[in-house]
C-alpha cells in the first residue's frame, strides 16, 4: 500500500468569505445553541448565586465545604457549557458547509462524538495561551497573534476529522504553516468584524432592557460567523489536499 | 425547596432527555419519507434540541438544589455569630 498526495489549489479567501456569509444567512440557527447555553448558564447563576459572607458571619467548616463544592460545580457547569457551545456551533457549521443545511442534531452528534477531543484541544490551547501571555510583552504581542493564527483550525480539526485533541492542534499548526498569508488574512478580517461589533455593541448597550439582549445576540452572531469562516477555510484546505490511497498487494514485495 | 420537588426536577429532566432521543429517532425516520418538507424536518429538529436543553437544565437545577440546599434562600442559612 502507498499513499499519493495530490495538491490542488484551494479556493481564495474572498470566495470562502462570500460563501461563509451565504451559509450564515441560509442557516441563522447556528447562533441559537450559543444563546441557549448562555441563557441556561444565566438562569443557573441567578438561582444559585453564592452570596458574599455578611459582616459578622462565621465561616464554619461545613460552610467552607459547601462554598468549595459550589465552586467546583460552577466550574464544571461552565466547562460543560463551553464544550457544548463549541461542539454545537462547529458541528452545525461543518454540516452547513458539507450539506447546505445545519441541524441541531449535527451539533448534538458533534457533542457526543467529539466532546472529549474538544475538551483536550481546549486544554492544550489554554496551556499554549498561558505561555503566549507570559511572552506577550517581550514579543510585542506577536506571541498572542501566533497562538490565534496557528491554532485556529484546532477545533474544526477535532470536529470535522474527529482528531484527538493534541493531533488536532498539530494539524492546525501544519495547515496554517502551509497557508500562512491567507490564514493571516482571515484572522485580520475576523478581528475587523469583531471590532466593528464591539463598536456597535457600545452604541446598543445603553438602551434599557433591549440593549444587552441585542448585544448578546450580536456577539453570538459574530462568534457563529467566525466559526463558519474558520470551518469553511479548514474544509477548503483539507479538500485541496486530496489523499488518494492506492492499494497494491504486489508493490510491497 | 421540598425534597420531592427536587427529585421531580431531576426525574422530569431525565424524562425530557430520554424523550429527546426517541424524538430524534422518529425525526430521522420521518426525514427519509417522501413528501416531507425541509421546514418540517427543521421543526422536528428544533423540538428535539429544546427537549435536550430543557432536560439538561432541569437536571442541573435539580442536582444543584440538593448540593446547595442551605443556600436557598440565599443568605438565610448563613450562621451569624
Amino acid at each position: 500500500m502507498f499513499v499519493v498526495a495530490l495538491d490542488m489549489e484551494p479556493e481564495s479567501i474572498d470566495t470562502v468569505l462570500r460563501r461563509s456569509w451565504r451559509v450564515f444567512r441560509a442557516n441563522p440557527t447556528i447562533l441559537v445553541p450559543g444563546l441557549a447555553v448562555g441563557i441556561a448558564l444565566g438562569v443557573l447563576a441567578a438561582i444559585f448565586a453564592i452570596p458574599p459572607l455578611p459582616p459578622g458571619a462565621v465561616l464554619t467548616p461545613e460552610l467552607q465545604a459547601r462554598y468549595a463544592l459550589a465552586f467546583v460545580l460552577a466550574s464544571a457547569a461552565t466547562v460543560l457549557a463551553y464544550v457544548m457551545n463549541v461542539a454545537y456551533t462547529t458541528g452545525m457549521a461543518a454540516a452547513a458547509w458539507q450539506r447546505g443545511t445545519a441541524m441541531y442534531a449535527d451539533g448534538a452528534r458533534a457533542f457526543t462524538r467529539d466532546g472529549r477531543n474538544i475538551l483536550v484541544a481546549s486544554l492544550g490551547l489554554l496551556a499554549i495561551f498561558a505561555v503566549a501571555v507570559v511572552l506577550a510583552i517581550p514579543t510585542f504581542f506577536l506571541s498572542l497573534l501566533a497562538t490565534v493564527l496557528f491554532f485556529m483550525y484546532a477545533i474544526p480539526a477535532a470536529v470535522v476529522d474527529d482528531l484527538p485533541g493534541i493531533a488536532a492542534l498539530q494539524r492546525s499548526a501544519r495547515m496554517t504553516w502551509r497557508r500562512l498569508l491567507p490564514s493571516l488574512a482571515i484572522v485580520a478580517v475576523l478581528a475587523g468584524v469583531e471590532i466593528l461589533a464591539q463598536l456597535l455593541g457600545g452604541l446598543l448597550q445603553p438602551i434599557p432592557f433591549a440593549g444587552p439582549i441585542a448585544l448578546a445576540i450580536m456577539q453570538q452572531a459574530v462568534a457563529a460567523f467566525a466559526t463558519i469562516v474558520v470551518v469553511g477555510e479548514y474544509i477548503n484546505l483539507q479538500s485541496a489536499e486530496r489523499v488518494v490511497t492506492l492499494e497494491s498487494e504486489g508493490s510491497a514485495s | 425547596m421540598p425534597i420531592p420537588l427536587r427529585i421531580a426536577l431531576v426525574v422530569v429532566g431525565f424524562v425530557l432527555i430520554a424523550s429527546a432521543e426517541f424524538a430524534q429517532r422518529a425525526s430521522d425516520k420521518t426525514a427519509m419519507r417522501p413528501g416531507v418538507t425541509r421546514m418540517q424536518t427543521l421543526d422536528a429538529d428544533a423540538r428535539v434540541f429544546g427537549l435536550r436543553i430543557g432536560g439538561a437544565l432541569l437536571i442541573l437545577v435539580g442536582l444543584l438544589t440538593f448540593v446547595l440546599a442551605n443556600h436557598l434562600p440565599q443568605a438565610a442559612s448563613l450562621r451569624l455569630s
